[in-house]
């Protein structure tokens, strides 16, 4: 089953502002192998039963090409259909 | 990675009970002794949480942090039962050289536990932890239908060019 995906604006918002590169990466997995795939999910989010986080790595094309760690956390309580409710994110160029 | 977590979580709540029994220590010369070892211990502590808080990055990074969640939360508790261990270890060392005691390594002690306060707290701010308000904020703008579908964002990218 192939599920129809909702990015809430907010989620939209964040995608808008990363490079192209990493959101053509980003949208492979999150928008093309996850609605094909939902063995592809992460752990449940406790306290919610139908919401699973899903890691997502991209590289960028800056000369360091640094790894994008993103964490989307998907609702899939609704019949059909996966919801994109949040997403939080690290990336290499902060110090560890 | 949570097994280590929660290991050393438990070597530093160890320490930490072992503190509490050598408050009641009476031989004050002899407790010092003890104390400089807990010290050593709490040192070799630091080196194995930097090291886990490194390797939990790595393995977000690399994808294989599928539990990001579970394995955050325990790196986040071993840490900040560090910080609690080296506080109390600081008031145990303080008290000490207060007597006249010269105890090794008491210089390092408040150094070591902002390395401890520094990581727990750089790790609670940077680890993607989901947020509950975050993800009802996003249910709430897809029940209002302020969402756009995986197709029109693919049909964006497109239309976009390269």
């Amino acid at each position: 089953m192939n599920y129809k995906v909702k990015v809430a604006e907010r989620v939209r918002e964040f995608l808008n502002a990363l490079p192209r590169e990493v959101r053509v990466q980003v949208y492979q997995r999150l928008l093309v192998d996850l609605p094909s795939d939902l063995s592809l999910l992460g752990s449940t989010v406790f306290p919610y039963a139908d919401k699973n986080t899903f890691p997502v790595i991209a590289y960028d094309k800056s000369p360091q090409r640094l790894r994008w760690w993103l964490v989307f956390i998907v609702d899939r309580g609704s019949p059909g259909e996966l919801h994109v409710e949040s997403v939080r994110d690290g990336n290499e160029s902060e110090p560890n | 990675m949570k097994t280590l977590a929660k290991m050393y979580r438990g070597q530093y709540r160890a320490v930490e009970d072992a503190l509490e029994a050598w408050k009641s220590d009476h031989d004050e010369a002899m407790s010092v002794c003890d104390l400089e070892e807990v010290v050593r211990t709490c040192l070799r502590l630091n080196d194995s949480a930097r090291e886990l808080v490194r390797s939990a990055w790595e393995l977000g990074f690399a994808g294989k942090a599928l539990d990001s969640e579970g394995i955050g939360k325990d790196v986040l508790q071993a840490l900040k039962a560090g910080v609690v261990t080296w506080n109390s270890l600081a008031e145990s060392v303080e008290g000490r050289v207060a007597q006249g005691y010269t105890v090794e390594s008491a210089d390092g002690i408040s150094s070591a536990l902002a390395e401890i306060q520094a990581l727990a707290a750089n790790f609670a701010a940077r680890w993607p932890f989901a947020r509950k308000e975050e993800i009802e904020q996003g249910a709430r703008e897809i029940a209002a239908g302020k969402f756009v579908t995986g197709e029109e964002l693919l049909r964006e990218l497109q239309g976009e060019g390269s």
